[in-house]
């Protein structure tokens, strides 16, 4: 499989800089479900750059609650725009908050395309449904190329980079936290994750005297190979 | 440090009130998600109040975590625009790791 030539992203936000050939009809939320909502909103997707006529491959990548999910007509306008460009293909990811059970759940409700990658969680999940055995591995696998997962900007990242590419958190001016961000190198960035990552801390420092019914219950381990496990 | 240590870490608490851990968080040990009510604070400096408990209160290695802040309405985009913008519901705030899958 090629590399794709184009990666879009589709949220509530997005919008379209380029041709458009891959559009939707604009949208309207379902709102019966979501109490107190007093706007409309609507948008099209389309994919930046648009598509060539030599059948390029593309990833798009795109949120789930409030853009593909909220309008049945539309998605399923969507369902149909995408399924020629997956015959040729293409990569579609969802990248959501929820926790992969919870898009399981919600598959009962809505006739969502099966993706070729769930990043869930916030970044935290990530799974190739349309692969069998280990996902991560064998999205590697079908892509020739590492597919790297890295938690950037409050977002997950997919890129179909080089093996080590490594982008080092943002540099921020101020705040406490931003102090100790500078960049660090790859091994020593390991180390301080496998170590250091303890949700429980999180949990605690966040939630104060709540959290003391967590007891000993262990949140603490090392992300890196929980993520292998996935 | 101790889990005691842990639990007197009300700093955020004081300031915030009630703060909820999402569910979804509850099962996933990589993120730790939570709702802060709206107490008049920005985004920005949600992030900051959450980055400073866990560092200088909780005394956590600021390197190994991300913390990503929205303002969340129900009332139009669900989105944060920018580092001033004040809830207008609440505030869901996430703290994740930093991790890099490698071949």
């Amino acid at each position: 499989m090629s590399v794709p030539r184009a990666v879009a992203e589709v949220d509530t936000e997005w919008h379209t800089t380029g041709r458009s050939e891959l559009a939707c009809r604009p949208y309207s939320l379902d709102t019966a479900s979501i109490p107190r909502v007093a706007c409309q909103c609507s948008s099209t997707m389309t994919l930046r750059g648009g598509l060539g006529d030599g059948g390029e491959q593309i990833l798009l990548c795109t949120d789930l609650d409030d853009t593909l999910l909220g309008d049945a007509e539309a998605l399923r306008s969507f369902n149909e725009c995408w399924r020629p460009l997956r015959a040729r293909g293409c990569t579609l990811v969802y990248n959501t908050g929820r926790s992969l059970a919870d898009y399981l759940a919600v598959l009962s409700e809505w006739d969502l395309l099966t993706p070729d990658v769930f990043v869930g969680g916030c970044g935290t999940q990530m799974h190739a449904p349309r692969q069998p055995s280990n996902p991560v591995h064998t999205c590697r696998q079908s892509h020739g190329k590492t597919l790297e997962l890295s938690l950037l900007q409050g977002s997950c990242a997919l890129s179909m980079r080089g093996r080590y590419t490594f982008h080092p958190p943002p540099a921020r001016s101020a705040g406490v936290g931003g102090q100790g961000k500078e960049a660090v190198a790859v091994d020593k960035w390991f180390e301080i994750i496998g170590k250091d990552w303890d949700k429980t801390k999180v949990a605690a420092a966040v939630l104060g005297s709540q959290v003391a019914h967590l007891g000993s219950r262990r949140l603490h381990l090392n992300p890196v190979s929980v993520a292998h496990r996935l | 440090m101790t889990m005691a240590t842990h639990c007197a870490t009300q700093a955020l608490r004081d300031l915030y009130g009630d703060i909820a851990e999402k569910r979804e968080s509850r099962e996933n040990a990589l993120m730790f998600s939570a709702r802060l009510p709206d107490v008049g604070r920005t985004t920005e400096q949600v992030r900051d109040d959450i980055e400073e408990a866990l560092t200088r209160d909780a005394g956590c290695n600021a390197v190994m975590f991300q913390v990503a802040v929205a303002s969340v309405s129900y009332e139009g985009s669900t989105v944060t625009r920018d580092r001033t913008e004040k809830a207008a519901r609440c505030f869901f705030i996430d703290v994740r790791p930093w991790i890099i899958i490698l071949e």
